[in-house]
């Protein structure tokens, strides 16, 4: 029984025979030289079920589910990524999945309390200007990568939460308006469009346009929020402008995109299967060649494809564990998202928040999924939870931490309880300090 | 261990058992979370229940419970409670609560706001009390049992 | 409360956009599933057949199997998955010939087979009468479209797997009746169906012009016949006969039409005229066959006069000459589509539907087509009897002046005039000069062999 008062034993136990199914299919399909390969694997997914069911212990929370789905998708993904052509545990996941994990609570911690989360709004903008800051100056020419050695970092990762954020905290000083000229201008909105566009701006400059439309979407649905917030004092008027401003702007956008994003729009990648579409044609004969069930773990061609593990990874899934598996992976992840609109939050700031936070990762395998299989341009995005990427892994464990705190948020005569408590104990060894002595 | 290895690959399980199986499980697991996450939200909504005292306002024949620690009461369209009588500004007043006790603040409206008769600006609430919006009248009163359907009617639109 | 609710549907809106964005991905993952594998650099293949089962394409095939050069007749048009020729059955329809099914992926023993209508016994004996002439025949049946015999040389032997690719004769990768040539005096055919239907048969069976070995055109051109004395005065059947120039020359000139008359007809039959629009093509179960082109600007100039003859700019596929036999064989004026596959086989085993007939557009009336008929019997009753004995054969015979060297190469186009044995055909020599064969034997043995293997009575 975990903190909350309920059972999860038999959800704990589906967890690990769903891992020890999976380590079945390798055992008896997969690809690997010597015995021992497996059974590190086998180890390192069992343990980190163990840890992660522990950790979650610790913490007195209201839900645990969304604890136990990260650690049966990342549990997942680490076999997946481990099996690529291939059967060998790859630690480098490994590390990373537990790096989510450890994300996972810090997001939830600090953003539980939404009272205390809207306050530190002007550090969150230093975050993001400081992250912002590393990306010009150390990432050496227009790259969004801080490369050390054989380590790199994605700091543009990490703005995607902060961004989800301040989207949040705007929502309830934005009816807070001053007199500008002739205009009531609220300072919050033209802070939040500012960096917006400095963001956007950032994403052209690096020409990592791929990762916009996440930024792009966590924008909309705080719009949408903004627009629905029942303080949000905004007229038809005003409606109509921002949907023509809206469209203004893509246009502009699609006039001065560069010409080798709109070569991507128009690319038929089979007249090219070698050169430009190379990618793109290996992933959609791997996915047909894997069929329903897949070709078996580690027994797939796609390993040797630049980016199979990252930008391609749905692709390289289906073609070694087949469209069904694959498929319901991400139907996994999707319930993950579903079981917000469960049970929803009960504040506008986490409401905002868990909105932003589903849709980043909805844009972001949309984005990584239907590019792969040439439905829309190929962007070159992870997949959450599954692609290899320490950075791209952190951001959706803190992100998940987000959908938490939504569920299980901190309400302010809890704060004032534990301050209290806090105070008592603190007096009580004081005390105990004075009788002693 | 490669004596085990050969034996399994000798017994030629055919590969459709074997990813169907996996393929269940894994579908038993995601139902598994989803009864649980039911659990849970039930869990939430007792606890919810505790936060706001389970409390709800109501208006002739209709309850409006309190689902959100920041209630907006007016007449605008989307307004929690939207109250369509003419009396009532449209951003009337806000409801919010602090452990379990949930407090009225009036967003400078036209016609006041009123806690038992007495105009404030900001004031406690306490369960029986009785607020007033303009001509609108609510009270301020714990959650009772659904009734059954077909009985609500009035001005006011339910959130 | 309400902006939570409207947050939440904001998510539920997200979720099923998704959703029904993954959910299409599977449908055209799944049905698009072949195509991508056809795309494979080792797919598994299957074998292609004839119409009697013997074997055209064996991805495994090695030289003491079948013999070395089992496949030369058909190298260039059924090809294999080398990628060295990309205009070819084998090239082109990969789709039907993987060995694969989305439900369990790759099967490396499955039984996907495609079976053509070729006959290559046939085929070879055909291929094998050209001797030491480059060249290309074609037959099909003109009610239903089977393509029975297809062969050009010089060709390719795919067991060979490309040793000597450099050495190869220029023209080997591609199979020459799919490719525009000119068409010398076959191209009389066009023009007398335009004629035929602008003029109108009595009209035209009224004309009467001289031909005095050479004649100069209104333009002041002078068009010489390959009889140097001239063939005196003649009707169309005697021109068209003789494949007289002069007199064709002076039909085009003939105030009673315009240009535009002759346009029209050409158009409907498939020229692409003047260089308009882009190259066209008929599609043979995915093999590309180039269609008709040749330029028109001045009946009375030398060059339009010349490209009604088949000379000039004019170039037409020996696919197409074939095709349009059809049109003036049934007397309809709509040529029947040819193919060559005539059923798939499933890699479990099962045979697919067999290809459906299909028809073209209407060229000419079926009054036109009835006409032309007879003049093209009159022909082959008077000058090529021998061509198959015993059953009529209408044909137009043209010699085609090639490049600068003007080498000559010799064209045989026609069909046979039979309901049991309804065969159209077209057959090219090329550099006809100082060889022993003609196209009327090659005419011969194809249709004798053919009739014989078709198992149809004389």
């Amino acid at each position: 029984m975990l903190k909350n008062g309920l059972n999860y034993g038999g959800v704990i136990t589906l967890l690990l025979l769903t891992h020890l199914s999976m380590l079945g299919i390798v055992l008896v399909r997969g690809n690997y030289q010597a015995p021992q390969d497996l059974l590190y694997l086998a180890l390192a997914v069992l343990g980190l079920d163990l840890i992660g069911i522990i950790a979650a212990a610790i913490y007195r929370q209201m839900t645990y589910t969304l604890d136990i789905m990260l650690l049966g998708i990342l549990n997942m993904s680490l076999i997946f990524q481990s099996c690529f052509g291939g059967v060998k545990l790859d630690i480098k996941h490994l590390i990373t999945c537990v790096a989510a994990m450890v994300a996972c609570e810090i997001g939830f911690l600090l953003t539980r309390n939404h009272e205390w989360i809207r306050k530190q709004k002007k550090y969150i903008y230093i975050i993001i200007g400081i992250l912002i800051l590393a990306i010009l100056t150390l990432t050496g020419g227009r790259s969004m990568w801080i490369t050390f050695k054989s380590f790199s970092i994605q700091p543009s990762e990490f703005i995607k939460p902060c961004f989800v954020l301040i989207c949040a905290a705007s929502i309830v000083e934005l009816h807070k308006k001053i007199k500008v000229l002739f205009f009531y201008v609220s300072i919050d909105t033209l802070c939040l469009l500012a960096m917006t566009v400095v963001i956007f701006g950032l994403q052209w400059w690096c020409r990592d346009l791929g990762s916009l439309p996440t930024f792009a979407a966590i924008f909309g649905c705080a719009l949408v929020c903004r627009l629905c917030y029942p303080r949000a004092k905004i007229n038809k008027t005003a409606i109509a402008a921002m949907c023509v401003g809206g469209v203004l702007l893509a246009m502009v956008a699609w006039m001065l995109a560069p010409a080798y994003v709109q070569e991507r729009l128009h690319a038929d990648i089979w007249a090219d299967p070698y050169g430009t579409g190379y990618q793109q044609c290996q992933a959609l004969i791997g996915v047909a060649r894997g069929g329903w069930l897949g070709v078996g773990a580690g027994h797939g061609r796609l390993a040797g494809v630049f980016a199979h593990e990252s930008d391609i990874v749905f692709c390289t899934i289906c073609e070694e564990w087949g469209l069904l598996y694959a498929g319901l992976t991400v139907v996994m992840i999707l319930i993950m998202l579903t079981t917000v609109l469960m049970n929803p939050p009960k504040s506008y700031y986490h409401a905002t928040m868990t909105a932003g936070v589903v849709a980043a990762f909805v844009a972001q395998m949309a984005l990584n999924i239907f590019g792969s299989c040439n439905l829309i341009p190929f962007t070159g995005v992870t997949l959450p939870f599954i692609s290899e990427g320490g950075s791209s892994m952190v951001t959706c464990g803190f992100l998940v931490g987000m959908l938490k705190a939504g569920q299980s948020p901190l309400f302010h005569h809890e704060v004032l309880r534990r301050k209290q408590a806090k105070k008592q104990k603190q007096g009580a060894s004081a005390q105990n300090g004075k009788v002693s002595a | 261990m490669s004596e085990l290895l050969q034996y399994l690959n000798s017994l030629a399980i055919p590969d459709l058992v074997l990813c169907a199986a996996a393929v269940v499980i894994l579908d038993i697991f995601a139902l598994s979370i989803i009864i649980a996450a039911s659990r849970e939200a039930k869990l939430c909504r007792k606890r919810w229940a505790k936060v706001s005292n389970g409390l709800e306002l109501r208006f002739w024949d209709n309850h409006y419970p309190l689902e959100a620690d920041e209630i907006l009461l007016g007449r605008h369209i989307s307004a929690d409670i939207r109250l369509s009588d003419s009396s009532v500004s449209r951003y009337h007043a806000v409801m919010t609560v602090s452990a379990g006790v949930w407090s009225i603040t009036d967003l400078d409206s036209k016609s006041g706001t009123f806690v038992n008769d007495r105009r404030v600006k900001q004031a406690r609430l306490h369960p029986g009390d009785c607020i007033r919006l303009g001509s609108v009248q609510m009270y301020l009163a714990k959650q009772s049992a659904p009734e059954p359907a077909g009985k609500r009617k009035g001005g006011g639109q339910r959130a | 409360m309400k902006s939570i609710r409207r947050g939440q549907h904001l998510i539920t809106v997200l979720l099923l956009l998704f959703l029904a964005g993954f959910g299409f991905l599977i449908y055209k993952l799944q049905t698009e599933s072949k195509f991508y594998i056809s795309h494979a650099s080792n797919a598994s293949l299957g074998k292609v057949y004839d119409r009697k089962g013997e074997v055209l394409y064996d991805p495994n095939a090695t030289a003491e199997e079948y013999g070395a050069d089992y496949f030369l007749d058909v190298g260039n048009l059924i090809g294999d998955d080398s990628k060295q020729m990309t205009n070819t059955l084998v090239a082109q329809n990969k789709d039907l010939l993987a060995n694969f099914s989305f439900m369990l992926g790759e099967q490396h023993d499955g039984r996907a087979a495609v079976g053509t209508t070729l006959d290559h016994t046939v085929n070879r004996r055909v291929y094998d009468s050209f001797g030491s002439k480059n060249g290309c025949a074609v037959a099909y049946n003109y009610m239903t479209g089977e393509i029975y015999v297809c062969t050009s040389k010089p060709n390719v032997n795919v067991l060979d797997h490309y040793a000597n690719i450099s050495e190869l004769p220029e023209g080997a990768l591609l199979c020459s009746v799919f490719y525009p040539t000119v068409p010398g005096s076959t191209q009389k055919i066009s023009t007398t169906l335009a004629a035929l239907e602008h003029m109108g048969y009595d009209a035209l069976m009224s004309k009467s012009f001289d031909c005095l070995g050479a004649y100069q055109n209104l333009g002041g051109q002078e068009i010489r016949c390959h009889k140097s004395a001239g063939h005196g005065t003649q009707g169309i059947m005697d021109a068209f006969a003789n494949s007289c120039n002069p007199w064709f020359a002076q039909l085009v000139e003939d105030p009673s039409w315009t240009l535009e008359d002759i346009e029209e007809t050409y158009r409907a039959m498939g020229y692409r005229l003047n260089g308009e629009g882009e190259q066209g093509y008929f599609d043979v179960n995915g093999i590309s066959a180039y269609t008709a082109s040749t330029t028109l600007t001045d009946k009375n100039d030398f060059s339009t006069q010349w490209g009604c003859m088949g000379q000039g700019t004019t170039l037409v596929s020996p696919l197409q000459l074939m095709v349009w036999q059809s049109a003036i064989a049934n007397q309809t004026g709509v040529s029947t589509m040819p193919y060559l596959i005539d059923h798939a086989v499933s890699v479990a085993g099962k045979d697919l539907p067999r290809t459906m007939t299909t028809y073209g557009e209407k060229m000419f009336t079926p009054d036109s087509a009835a006409h032309m008929r007879e003049i093209m019997l009159s022909n082959g009753r008077t000058r090529y009897a021998d061509v198959l004995p015993g059953s009529d054969v209408a044909v137009k015979s043209g010699t085609a002046q090639i490049g600068e060297e003007k080498t000559e190469n010799s064209l045989l186009t026609g069909f046979v005039d039979d309901q049991s044995f309804p065969v159209a055909f077209c057959i090219v020599i090329e550099n006809r000069v100082g060889g022993v064969i003609t196209t009327n034997q090659i005419a011969s043995t194809m249709l004798s062999e053919l009739r014989a293997a078709l198992d149809v009575s004389a």
